[in-house]
């Protein structure tokens, strides 16, 4: 079930004008280049998610199949202004944004922490990433589910 | 902090005006707190990679004793740097999101705990 939400997410984050093939769903796509090494694109958006965690509302008396899924996206950029671009533009997209999973109600996504662009080093060349972290509570429409 | 803490967190504020409740809810914070870190630090020791993380995740009460901040402390224990990078992850690593882990596994406890005190001050002030 928590599949159809990544899509979900994935497909928003595909709408930014730019970076349509430029999302992943945790392992970025490369080049690979004669040395066997993999050239990754000089600024993309990769997505990681957990599977989701039972939360119920103790404001809505415990709704049957409250999930809590959270998702890390990793901003990168070729320096830190591409980082940060590429990271409000994901903030844009998601924050308060609901998506729509047939059988299931979706709240807003609330965005919940913000971790400064950082350079990576051991990358060649070196890159920048931002990481946002965004929850997203979500409850089946059917609780048998 | 997930959105229901910073529910409860925002409500513990209003509750915790009345200075009998905010001593007992303050001692729900401080024993959460506790329980977070050990738990961040249990869940770092486990990972092969942060085995000399050693005791690098502290709590400090913040304010009035109604909210703490748990994390890695710069200089506490050998890799205090790398707690970050497991916590959210990096280019080339997935997030582990162990202090994520460890607060949701003690959010119900937490809940209880404040409801407790609720009961403990409600009585001690003769409401109850």
């Amino acid at each position: 079930m928590t599949r159809a939400h990544d899509a979900a997410v994935l497909s928003r984050l595909r709408e930014i004008r730019g970076l349509s093939e430029l999302v992943f769903d945790g392992e970025p796509k490369g080049t690979k280049q004669p040395d066997g090494t993999v050239l990754r694109p000089s600024r993309y958006v990769n997505v990681h998610s957990n599977r989701g965690i039972g939360r119920p509302d103790r404001l809505a008396q415990a709704t049957g199949g409250r999930k809590r899924k959270t998702y890390w996206i990793h901003s990168v950029g070729a320096s830190k202004q591409h980082a940060d671009a590429v990271a409000e533009a994901v903030i844009a997209a998601l924050e308060g944004w609901s998506p729509a999973v047939d059988g299931f109600s979706c709240e807003r996504l609330s965005h919940e922490t913000s971790q400064p662009t950082q350079k990576e080093e051991t990358s060649k060349p070196a890159i920048f990433f931002a990481v946002d972290v965004f929850d997203l509570y979500t409850t089946p429409l059917d609780p048998t589910l | 902090m997930s959105d229901d803490f910073h529910r409860l967190a925002h409500d513990l504020g209003s509750v915790a005006q009345l200075p009998v409740v905010g001593s007992y809810v303050a001692a729900a914070v401080e024993r959460t707190a506790l329980e977070v870190k050990d738990g961040w630090n249990g869940k770092l020791f486990a990972d092969g990679h942060a085995k000399l993380t050693g005791r690098a995740i502290t709590y400090d009460m913040v304010g009035a004793g109604l909210s703490a901040e748990v994390g890695a402390k710069r200089g506490s224990g050998k890799q205090a740097g790398v707690v970050r990078l497991l916590e959210n992850g990096s280019v080339q690593n997935a997030p582990h999101g162990y202090g994520a882990a460890a607060l949701a596994e003690r959010e119900a406890n937490f809940e209880s705990r404040v409801e407790s005190a609720a009961v403990l001050a409600l009585r001690r002030a003769g409401l109850l």
